[in-house]
């Protein structure tokens, strides 16, 4: 049988960097094929290159047998290839026809007919879609159906589908997948980018893992066993030697049952403690509720249910309380606990300013000591350039990071929630960064360490929590540090436990 | 050859806020040569006409003060981020208020009891006036500049309505306006030549103090919630009471008990005369710096009074033409700050390029 839509050797280098190695990848009319791997294993250039927005550097795309050349999105939709984006892609102010219209190649917008085209195309795939309400008014999983209601319109038959069930809740997911596999019977050729194992199991006929830019196994997924694929995932990784170190502190951050509204992306009945001097580190695949674990943990998000506290004192979503138990936060955005425009003298004091007095002088604030603090914190923490009257925009990503937590581990603070901190980091900077949180942690604060960097992770922490859809599925000691398991149950095959 | 170019470039932000003043400057010269005046006799008719002698001396600046004390109000709500245009409501609210409180007290009071009374009568006013903004703003998410603007058309109501109903003079028929304010509950004039009344004292007092809770904790904070409300919540400021406190800080009420006490000494309905609208444009000329805000309002107000000069000196020009350069002065000063915090961040965004390739 002739592929609908096939990789051949594609490889992809951007700079010096080759993301892809030759890699053979071939979706059957009529079946799903699963993609999967680790962040950064190479699967959204693989897409991108099949969806025509980006070219291959070596290799080619064949369609239906033949090989294409895609000059762009456009060139890929002519083709028949369909694409659904993680981050869904039509304008909320408008109707799904008139996110059609957008993508029409015509330049007169007969909304009309958009309409009837994606109601036919929906119509014949059993999709329930509504071409006349605002996107903004459906909900996420409306919206999913809606970006695979226009592909169909648009006369696609190859469908790419980018993580879509990252953002919905375990009903929406089986409706979808419901759908994906009336459509998948009615002949349509389907490759679902995931790194959900389970997911694999529950839809896909074939799978393709890829690791570090290379295919690292293809098969049907009835010859394969779980273990096997995450083998093929995660590649075995050589013991590392632990540090030694007793943590004989008490609890300091305590979560009970904690649970936001939103399903998805938020989190479901986490309960952790984390005592002083120690360093728990939150492991999980992007978007599956580490934002919002990071910001209840800091008593930003307010809780559905259950509480956070800090040293006893409840400081769930009331972050000035918990900004006066001394807990420190350093978000995944950089940026938003800066102030972009003011001089760096405002972005140090953010934290303490005020906490017991602090800088501040007969009820004004006292700019010469706030001054002094700022010089010695950019000094600290090699912030360059050195110039306390520099805007935060002027300092690099990392410079801004060296100050945040700088700023934030300032003091030694009670508790640390850090999310992400050596994101984007080059070796050194990050190594600088690693340092002050084991110092911090040395003199007693307790750390929540959120991350997608399993590197970082094994580095820091202690204790290893991994983070599945919003809930904690695995605990395990960093003296038993296991990749299968931790791939396991990041990939979604762990069973719960409570940490 | 290539320094100049590289000279030019480095510092256009800076060249291309000049240009904008220059600009705005021709335009006005412009129309002043196209209706017929000369440029010498109407710059010196503006002068002797704003600050020429002691009654147009104080004449500018008893158009100043009602304004400066508008624009430290919207100063504050502009450090919040928050964009309020009620203040000419809140004006007028606060001046019908303090009005009724004199006509009530009679003409028997002591000064001392019906001064401070009239003023808290205005302030309270005002912030009535303030608050259904922000309750709109935190229970149903209504944009306070929409809902201000459209409260200012109902305060404009309100005051026809009294003035025509309750408050009216019995005296006299034709005009809608209140009986004269009794003289205990009028603001004394200062003993100098021309005519100013100790509002002015007041207001520069309000400065002063605006000066020092400028660098207070409480301002700092207030700052940080117009960018960064996250942080400003960790530092204790609960998103409700920001939008709260900016709009009923808003010091429009007293200046509407001081335009009714000090100026007209009775409630007319031109009694807001746009300084509401004004002050917003003083509070943004004088970049929420108390010393910025009353030289703005002094270089506003005399826009205003030296247009009467101007048409004096020259015969020809109308004197609109000083709400022309008041419009002028505006949009030129919106451009020139504009370009020069682009230049900024320019700036900041190549130093920050720069040390990218540098191994930190």
């Amino acid at each position: 049988m002739t592929a609908s839509l096939a990789l051949l050797g594609a490889s992809k280098s951007y700079g010096g960097a080759q993301v892809l190695h030759a890699v053979d990848l071939a979706v059957q009319p009529g079946s799903i094929h699963a993609l999967v791997g680790e962040n950064g294993a190479g699967k959204s250039t693989a897409l991108k290159i099949l969806a025509g927005l980006e070219q291959p550097t070596a290799g080619t795309v064949t369609v239906d047998g033949a090989p294409a050349v895609f000059s762009g999105r456009a060139s890929a939709i002519r083709h028949g290839i369909g694409l659904v984006p993680q981050q869904l892609s039509l304008i909320p102010e408008l109707t799904l026809a008139e996110n059609l219209v957008l993508g029409q190649p015509e330049r007169l917008a007969r909304r009309r007919r958009a309409g009837r085209l994606l109601r036919e195309a929906a119509g014949s795939a059993g999709l329930p879609v509504e071409p006349d309400v605002r996107v903004r008014d459906l909900g996420l999983a409306q919206r999913q159906l809606g970006e695979l209601a226009i592909a169909l319109a648009q006369g696609a038959r190859i469908l790419l589908l980018d993580e879509p069930t990252s953002a919905l809740g375990p009903f929406e997911t089986a409706a979808l997948f419901e759908r994906v596999r009336s459509l998948a019977a009615a002949g349509y050729a389907v490759l679902l980018i995931t790194h959900r194992l389970d997911e694999v199991r529950l839809v896909a006929d074939t799978v393709t893992v890829l690791s570090h830019g290379r295919v690292t196994l293809s098969s049907p997924v009835a010859d394969v066993s779980d273990e096997d694929l995450v083998r093929a995932m995660v590649g075995s990784v050589p013991p590392v030697p632990r540090r030694e170190h007793t943590i004989a502190g008490e609890a300091r951050l305590e979560l009970r049952e904690a649970s936001t509204g939103s399903t998805g992306t938020g989190i479901d009945g986490v309960s952790l403690s984390v005592r002083g001097g120690e360093v728990v580190g939150v492991l999980g695949v992007a978007g599956n509720g580490q934002t919002a674990l990071a910001e209840a943990a800091a008593g930003i998000l307010p809780l559905r249910s259950g509480t956070v506290s800090v040293d006893g004192a409840t400081v769930t979503g009331r972050p000035d309380r918990a900004a006066q138990a001394s807990l420190a936060y350093v978000p995944e955005v950089r940026i938003d606990a800066l102030l972009p425009d003011a001089p760096l003298t405002r972005s140090a004091v953010l934290r303490t300013l005020g906490l017991g007095g602090r800088f501040l002088r007969r009820g004004r604030i006292d700019t010469r000591a706030v001054r002094r603090f700022t010089t010695e914190l950019l000094e600290r923490h090699d912030v360059r350039p050195r110039d306390p009257d520099l805007p935060a925009r002027a300092l690099s990503g990392g410079n801004q990071q060296k100050l945040l937590v700088g700023r934030e581990l300032d003091g030694a603070p009670a508790v640390a929630v850090l999310h992400g901190p050596t994101q984007g980091l080059d070796l050194h900077a990050s190594a600088v960064i690693r340092g002050e949180v084991r110092a911090a942690a040395a003199a007693g604060t307790a750390v929540l360490l959120v991350s997608a960097d399993t590197d970082e992770i094994r580095d820091l922490a202690d204790r290893i929590l991994i983070l599945s859809k919003g809930r904690i599925v695995d605990s395990l000691d960093a003296a038993d540090f296991d990749s299968a398991r931790i791939g396991r149950g990041m990939a979604g095959l762990g069973g719960e436990v409570s940490a | 050859m290539t320094a100049l170019p590289t000279w030019l470039h480095r510092r256009r932000g800076p060249l291309i806020a000049a240009l904008y003043v220059v600009a705005g400057f021709a335009v006005v010269f412009v129309l002043v040569v196209a209706t017929g005046g000369d440029l010498g006799a109407a710059l010196g008719g503006w002068f002797t006409g704003a600050f020429g002698d002691g009654y147009n001396l104080t004449q500018t600046l008893s158009n100043a003060t009602p304004l400066a004390l508008v624009a430290i109000g919207v100063s504050v709500a502009l450090r919040a981020g928050v964009v309020t245009v009620g203040a000419e409501g809140q004006l007028i609210v606060g001046a019908i208020l303090s009005t009724v409180v004199a006509l009530l007290l009679g003409p028997d009071a002591s000064p001392a009891v019906a001064l401070p009374l009239g003023a808290v009568a205005g302030v309270i006013g005002g912030m009535l006036w303030a608050l259904p903004a922000p309750g709109a703003q935190i229970r149903w998410d209504v944009k306070e500049i929409l809902f201000t603007l459209l409260a200012h058309y109902l305060a404009v109501s309100l005051l026809t309505y009294l003035l025509r109903t309750v408050l009216r003079d019995p005296e006299t028929n034709a005009s809608p306006q209140s009986p004269p304010l009794p003289l205990p509950s009028q603001l004394p004039q200062l003993p100098v030549s021309g005519r100013i009344h100790v509002g002015i004292v007041i207001v520069a007092l309000i400065l002063l103090g605006a000066w020092w809770w400028s660098r207070t904790r409480q301002a700092f904070v207030l700052e940080v919630y117009g960018s960064r409300p996250v942080l400003a919540a960790r530092l204790g400021l609960t998103p409700r009471s920001p939008v709260l406190t900016a709009l009923l800080v808003s010091a429009a009420g007293l200046a509407g008990w001081m335009q009714g006490a000090g100026v007209t000494q009775r409630l007319e309905p031109s009694v807001s005369g746009g300084i509401g609208f004004a002050g917003l444009a003083v509070a943004v000329l004088g970049r929420g710096n108390p010393l910025g805000i009353a030289l703005a309002a002094i270089v506003y107000s005399a826009l205003g009074t030296g247009a009467a000069g101007v048409q004096i000196a020259t015969g020809t020009t109308p004197t609109a033409i000083g709400t022309v350069t008041q419009g002028i002065l505006l949009l030129t000063a919106a451009l020139a700050l504009a370009a020069l915090q682009l230049s900024r961040i320019e700036k900041a965004d190549t130093i920050a390029a720069k040390t990218e390739t540098v191994p930190a």
